[in-house]
């Protein structure tokens, strides 16, 4: 390759470091596997974004979404990690084969979380990363420093990974797309069948941030 | 063909690249022994000072001079890594001096030595460790051209190329000296001009040796370094070491040298071994095992970076020792179906410093343990590759999951007719309204710690939980979303 070869290459790639979202790749869609999920979302997670699944109720059905989320890039042997702030993932209605692609990190606190997350939000080997803060208090949840979002999108456009918060009240300032788990499950949806379940779930798609910069809220 | 290359003021390299605090100040080198001790190298900054100066002279000309010792760890680690990247132009090499080294070039391609000396330079360069090369048709006139080489010089033409060199090339006797300035011979042209036979008569077979080693002649067979068979590197630390920095910046080194040495022979590595020596005489070892094998330095560093970053010794560490041991680098292609790690190094690099982060045991691919007793889980190293899906044959799952509270959150529970039918806790309070009858579970009667409790599956307000009875009250024990 001649000189003036690598210069030109040396150069896109600093462009690139600098400039991330300007020449961005086509994002992917992640299938949820959850039908209404996957509607309001265009097909599933998004990669390069941050989105918020927000659980203003206590069964929504949100944990069953990312149950769901986790079986499919199962079957796809997508890797996964799960920053749980909280420790509140429960392994009962998966098999050791159901979780071999996951990675569950524990935290005891919240900047334990957020710096475990900056870890692995730079790590190309992840398709997906979801970080459950449900368990701690909004009024705590609420003190996050908005830099903290600006560093995981930012980490999310370098690394093409798709990035779920799990949260229970707004809290993403930057987040591309924000859903609503808004309907309670009912009794009944205990003795149903699970898949049947995921289709019973129904979202609302709060707030649709487009690449192109235009927002959009519903 | 033989080239001989030469790092300037070694001792004085070797020593800055491992005491880098004192690139700032004017250094000098000592050599020998308390009053008869001397000044052999100094650092540019020492103005003044010359080399062959005592210590009270070049103290008296410069008084922030630092006068240190030779490092002999510092230059064994130099000298290591000279002959590593000299062995990347042939196999034949020869250590002929500290910081030096002849290299026969017998059946290297000339048309590539350019470039591949370039990439010798800048590699030493990266580590520190400037170098000059001298190429020369034989090892006596690539020697003389390494005295002249900035950084490089080739001999084409030995005659035009020796006729202007002093004589003090020859390392003459002060006798022998003398000799030829009285003769006015002070170059090795004039010499070689000056008839063979006479200086033979003159000085005997030393006066031969002299006129042939001026004319550029003679040619001894090298005596090749035998390849390594440990690539180890160790360190006695002159101050016991309490922080983190100056060890990492000594692994860093170790791991730059450990690389260059691996990777020469077209292998990498894939396990590591870190041996620490403590103050209080004991010995901290650790064994890393890489997820493939490599010969990046970076990486290799990286692992023990993440490692030491979080690691407490109970004393100062006295001794350093880093042994990689090699195999071969596989290169593979990626499959149609693979889904292996895209960047194994940043994955394992990524779970290390996750595990500093949050702790080794709260990391990792969880597993259930092997037991009923509810919530035991298992966290086991992820696979390097995520294995096919085996489509197992079980019963359909039913319900929700369930968000574990952790610990479980205890409740006071009113019962009516045996059931739940109030309940208050942290989470709050209200009506309860029995979904599913109770289950009861029970285990390990054998063992120290035996388990009973009964779950019930309930609803309050728009929540489902799951609340637990046992011996030890009522507990929240999660959320069904």
């Amino acid at each position: 390759m001649s000189p003036e070869s690598d210069k030109v290459v040396a150069l896109r790639r600093l462009l690139d470091e600098r400039f991330p979202a300007a020449h961005r790749r086509a994002s992917r869609g992640i299938p949820t596997g959850v039908p209404a999920l996957d509607q309001v979302l265009s097909g599933g997670l998004h990669t390069g974004t941050l989105t918020e699944f927000v659980s203003e109720e206590a069964s929504g059905g949100s944990q069953s979404s990312i149950g769901s989320l986790l079986l499919s890039t199962r079957l796809a042997r997508q890797r996964v990690a799960l920053i749980d702030a909280a420790g509140n993932f429960n392994l009962e209605g998966f098999d050791d084969d159901g979780l071999a692609h996951l990675v569950w990190v524990r935290c005891a606190s919240l900047s334990e979380c957020w710096r475990a997350a900056d870890l692995v939000v730079r790590d190309p080997n992840y398709a997906v990363v979801v970080i459950d803060v449900r368990g701690w208090p909004e009024r705590t949840l609420l003190r996050t420093r908005d830099s903290i979002w600006v560093r995981l999108q930012r980490a999310a456009e370098q690394a093409e990974t798709a990035i779920v918060i799990q949260t229970t009240t707004p809290l993403v300032p930057n987040a591309a797309r924000r859903v609503v788990f808004a309907q309670p499950l009912n009794g009944e949806a205990l003795t149903q069948p699970r898949i049947a379940l995921l289709g019973t779930i129904e979202v609302e798609l709060q707030r649709l941030r487009v690449r192109e910069g235009r927002e959009n809220s519903a | 063909m033989f080239a001989v290359i030469q790092i300037p003021e070694f001792s004085l390299c070797a020593l800055l690249r491992f005491q880098p605090m004192l690139r700032r100040e004017p250094v000098g080198v000592l050599a020998g022994e308390g009053r008869r001790a001397v000044v052999l190298y100094v650092s540019p900054s020492a103005r003044g000072v010359l080399p062959g100066m005592t210590a009270a002279q070049a103290l008296a000309e410069c008084p922030a001079l630092q006068l240190v010792s030779p490092s002999l760890s510092a230059e064994r680690e130099a000298g290591a890594l000279l002959l590593a990247a000299a062995w990347t132009l042939s196999p034949r090499v020869e250590p002929s001096s500290s910081g030096t080294c002849t290299v026969d070039l017998s059946g290297v391609s000339l048309d590539g030595l350019p470039m591949q000396l370039q990439a010798l330079r800048e590699r030493l360069a990266a580590e520190d460790l400037p170098v000059r090369i001298g190429i020369g048709p034989n090892q006596i006139l690539a020697r003389y051209a390494v005295q002249t080489a900035d950084p490089e010089c080739w001999v084409s033409e030995p005659r035009a190329f020796l006729e202007k060199l002093p004589i003090s090339l020859l390392e003459l006797t002060p006798e022998e000296e003398r000799l030829f300035r009285d003769l006015g011979l002070r170059t090795l042209g004039s010499i070689t001009a000056f008839p063979r036979a006479a200086l033979a008569n003159r000085l005997g077979a030393r006066g031969d040796e002299l006129w042939a080693r001026a004319a550029g002649e003679g040619n001894r067979p090298i005596q090749p370094a035998p390849f390594p068979v440990r690539f180890q590197a160790q360190v006695e630390l002159e101050e016991p070491v309490e922080t983190l920095e100056p060890l990492l910046f000594t692994v860093r080194r170790f791991c730059e040298r450990l690389a260059v040495e691996v990777g020469q022979f077209g292998n990498g590595t894939a396990r590591l071994a870190l041996v620490l020596t403590l103050d209080d005489e004991k010995t901290y070892a650790r064994q890393f095992d890489l997820p493939e094998p490599t010969a990046s330095a970076n990486v290799l560093f990286a692992v023990l970076e993440n490692h030491l970053s979080a690691l407490q010794t109970d004393a100062a560490i006295v001794a350093l020792s880093l042994e990689v041991f090699p195999t071969r680098r596989l290169e593979q292609q990626e499959g149609l179906f693979d889904t292996g790690l895209k960047d194994a190094p940043m994955f394992y690099g990524t779970l290390g410093r996750l595990a500093a982060v949050v702790g080794t045991e709260n990391v990792g691919t969880p597993r259930h343990g092997d037991t009923h007793r509810p919530d035991v889980i298992v966290l086991e190293p992820p696979a390097p590759a995520v294995p096919a899906h085996v489509l197992a044959a079980k019963p359909e799952p039913h319900g929700p999951l369930l968000r574990r509270l952790r610990p479980p959150v205890p409740a006071t529970v009113e019962l009516t007719e045996a059931r739940p039918s109030f309940l208050v806790s942290s989470l709050g309070e209200g009506e309860v309204t029995v979904v599913r009858r109770p289950f009861w579970s029970n285990g390990e009667w054998w063992a120290p710690e035996p388990w009973a409790h009964e779950e019930w599956d309930v609803q309050i307000g728009t929540g489902l939980y799951r609340l637990r009875h046992g011996p030890e009250g009522w507990f929240v024990d999660g959320i069904y979303d």
